[in-house]
């Protein structure tokens, strides 16, 4: 029980001290990251990083305090040495392992369904086509078609030979940086 | 801090500086081993490929200590300590108190180890404490590196004044550091920046010590106080206190002895004594300790593994002649008091080992931070100085340290490994350390060029690392299947981690090594 | 008038401990924070047992100097290294030294208790 309890409470500090690094002004400016919208919750989020400790000390949890204040600078240092970069390679990195992951299970799953229908008994689906039983799926692929034929049309226009007039003030920048 | 003067500042860096300069190595040394020692247990028993037994003092050890001490003479039963080893024997201490020969009150009697299953006698040697312990075969490597947390192996008391003196280092270090770094709060999120060496070098350095700075403070603290208490405070107190008189002061700190009784009168059983103490306890028994051994006033006291949620070892005292159940007196003193309590939370504070696998995991985790922290700040030093050739050689002394010390604690392994079958590890074990650590330090010196010198040692680090898990396998015979099925998953572990810690180090330097010609090529070409 | 010559005359006397405290204050000041600090450090540490209260175990005053021993020394430590006025510093260490020292050889040979 004190395990879990450690672990919970290192874990709530840790991601506390993540969100305070997230908003972290200096931290995104020195990585050239565009500042954070929106009300940071400093307080709260010191609050919250404090707050384990706090419960284990109401509840004479001195073993579970003593883990905690080591283990959750511990656990935050680790989490804040790491860049942005660092954050954004291991989210892709993430993403595509769940992504291979997604695929192994679509086909273990197509495997599933379809092992059972080689079966002699479940082999009627090669005698003719599929029938959708969804209704609207051909008026919706339909208007589909449609959207896309006219973004093509617009996207044509757009891209005619005809060259856009030279905004005015760039004209006379360059004009100046000639003279210079 | 805004509130230093520019003198003061100064002052202090230079402090800060110069100390870590000076005796940073040791501190690291004494960092890192400090980590290794906190899972001394585990080590040890993964040295020994595992234990058949568990809990290897509930097996019998009233018969065994009847069957021991018919052959011990009757003057070194005034004590008895009984333990066992990382391998599970059994291991008895019948001893009286005499002085040796450099004059101090020791421990003196018979050693015996048995074989806790059959109860053979493994081994019998007559002497003082400190000649007989170091010649336990199976705990040599555990012995061996918490020593060198301990002492650095420099003869007592200086090494305890060393280690003592490094505990005060890094308490001003950690202070010192504080005092000087401005933006505490401000840096408190700052990753270290990939603009430059140096800004880099000292992003890292400002980021560990700011997160381990509680730390650094508690550890350092009270590391200073275990190496001083015995080596200077308990004779300086005792020379105000008792007149010199040590025996006599940690009699009033430990608890005056009992009224004598010296009426012959045989032992009760002991194995209903520690199941009966087992069962109070709820945890393993680590340490039985009997005094005045067939005598009407015969105490048996029972030591076992903190219970859960408590960080002290529970300690139960029975009469020896009875068996009734007398109390749990506390580490200090008679009754429990303030300074009881303290030193209990100051060694709970600095072992660790108080709430099994997850403390363990958080104390390694500090001992590696410090450790860290010492190395960055050695490398801000150098980089501040990169264009010195004597720093730059003392630069290559650095990482040859660095690496050297994990690089030679391996060849201690390997060494210890190798002499297992032959009974020699309490030779081969320092000998392998030494060895290693002079190859270390001839590559240093052979090698200039600083980055070859650091591919060079993590290769061998990761080979190293890989290889003992093998070593140990071809050595001991004892596959992972056997260690299920004995259930020692403990030494699964540590193989798993060597050998992934091993294999990652490998490949992390081969592919900076296969990137780094493309890269300078590009680079190159950029220019 | 009178109390400045006297005054000048303890300056005159003291001139010559001050001007050479003031002339090496570099090793002066390694000095007080190096083995000026450790030696106050084990002085005071050593003259606590007959202070401290002695608690219910009659342990505690043996007991918690040398627990406070590491903290006693951050603090004259500290002390020694950011006082601005080195003879100051210089002063309040010896005289540390100097009264501990004699009570603790005082209690050592039985005379406090």
């Amino acid at each position: 029980m004190t395990v879990i309890l450690t672990l919970a409470a290192i874990a709530i500090s840790a991601l506390a001290v993540a969100h305070l690094a997230f908003h972290d002004p200096k931290r995104r400016r020195a990585f050239s990251e565009p500042p954070r919208e929106g009300r940071p919750r400093r307080a709260e989020a010191w609050t919250l990083t404090c707050l384990p400790g706090v419960v284990f000390l109401i509840f004479d949890q001195w073993t579970a305090f003593m883990m905690w204040i080591g283990g959750a600078p511990l656990v935050s240092w680790l989490l804040v040495a790491q860049s942005p970069q660092f954050y954004r390679w291991a989210g892709m990195k993430w993403r595509s392992i769940v992504d291979r992951t997604n695929k192994l299970q679509l086909r273990a799953w197509l495997a599933g369904v379809t092992w059972p229908r080689l079966l002699p008994e479940n082999r009627r689906w090669r005698t003719g086509p599929q029938v959708t039983t969804d209704a609207g799926a051909t008026q919706r692929v339909a208007d589909l078609e449609l959207r896309v034929a006219e973004l093509e049309r617009k996207l044509s226009e757009s891209s005619s030979p005809e060259k856009p007039p030279v905004p005015l003030n760039s004209m006379t920048r360059t004009d100046r940086g000639g003279a210079r | 801090m805004a509130i230093l003067s520019t003198e003061q500042t100064k002052r202090l860096f230079a402090i800060h500086g110069w100390s870590g300069a000076i005796l940073g190595l040791l501190l690291y040394v004494v960092a890192l081993t400090g980590a290794l020692a906190v899972f001394a247990a585990e080590i040890g028993n993964w040295a020994n490929s595992g234990s058949d037994h568990h809990d290897p003092l509930a097996r019998w050890v009233g018969v065994a200590t009847t069957k021991v001490a018919a052959d011990i003479p009757d003057e070194y039963k005034e004590e008895i300590s009984i333990s066992y080893d990382h391998s599970g024997d059994l291991w008895f201490f019948f001893h009286t108190h005499a002085k040796n020969a450099a004059g101090r009150l020791e421990e003196k009697g018979v050693m015996v180890s048995l074989d806790t299953d059959t109860h053979e006698v493994l081994s019998w040697q007559e002497g003082f404490r400190s000649e007989l312990f170091s010649v336990d075969a199976a705990d040599a490597l555990t012995r061996f590196f918490v020593d060198l947390h301990i002492n650095l192996h420099v003869p007592h008391p200086w090494g305890l004044y060393l280690t003592g003196l490094l505990g005060f280092v890094m308490l001003a270090a950690a202070i010192s550091g504080f005092l000087l770094h401005r933006h505490f709060i401000r840096d408190l999120f700052l990753a270290p920046r990939l603009s430059s060496g140096l800004l880099r070098a000292r992003d890292r350095h400002i980021l560990a010590g700011s997160w381990g700075l509680l730390f650094a403070i508690i550890l350092a603290f009270t590391g200073a106080f275990f190496s001083f208490a015995t080596s200077l405070g308990l004779p300086v107190v005792a020379t105000v206190a008792f007149g010199g008189d040590q025996a006599a002061m940690v009699e009033a700190v430990i608890g005056a002895p009992e009224a004598e009784d010296s009426r012959p009168k045989l032992l009760v059983s002991l194995d209903g004594v520690l199941r009966q103490s087992s069962a109070m306890a709820g945890t393993r028994t680590t340490f039985v300790s009997i005094e005045h051994l067939g005598r009407a006033d015969a105490r048996i006291s029972v030591f076992h593994e903190p219970v859960e949620g408590g960080f002290r070892r529970s300690h139960h005292v029975f009469d020896g002649t009875t068996g009734i159940f007398l109390g749990s007196p506390p580490t200090l003193g008679a009754v429990p008091s303030a300074g009881d309590t303290v030193f209990g939370v100051m060694s709970a504070l600095h072992f660790g080992t108080f709430a099994g696998f997850l403390s363990r995991m958080i104390w390694f985790g500090l001992g590696l931070a410090m450790a860290y922290v010492t190395v960055t700040g050695l490398q801000l030093w150098l980089k501040r100085r990169a264009d010195d050739p004597a720093w730059q050689r003392v630069g290559r002394l650095v990482l040859a340290t660095v690496y050297g010390l994990p690089i030679a604690t391996c060849g201690a392994a390997l060494a210890f490994f190798v002499s297992l079958p032959l009974q020699g590890t309490g030779f081969w074990t320092p000998t392998g350390f030494l060895i290693s650590s002079a190859a270390c330090l001839a590559i240093a010196w052979w090698i200039d060029d600083a980055h070859r010198l650091r591919r060079l040692c993590r290769m061998v680090l990761g080979g190293v690392l890989f290889a003992l898990p093998m070593v140990r396998f071809l050595i001991s015979g004892d596959g992972w299947i056997r260690l299920l099925t004995t259930q020692n998953s403990a030494v699964i572990v540590l193989d798993f981690t060597l050998l992934l810690a091993g294999a990652g180090l490998l490949y992390v330097t081969c592919r900076a090594a296969s990137e780094a010609p493309s890269t300078s090529r590009a680079s190159e070409a950029a220019e | 008038m009178t109390e400045r010559s006297e005054k000048d005359d303890t300056f005159a006397a003291l001139a010559g401990p001050r001007a050479r405290l003031t002339r090496y204050p570099k090793t002066v000041r390694w000095i007080l924070c190096g083995p000026g600090a450790f030696v106050a450090a084990a002085t005071i540490m050593a003259v606590l047992p007959l202070w401290l209260p002695h608690g219910e175990a009659e342990i505690d005053h043996l007991v918690f100097p040398i627990l406070m021993f590491p903290g006693i020394w951050a603090a004259v430590f500290f002390y020694a290294c950011l006082e601005r006025d080195i003879i100051r510093a210089t002063s309040v260490i010896t005289a540390l030294i100097a009264v501990t020292g004699v009570m603790a050889a005082l209690a050592a040979t039985g005379v406090l208790s």
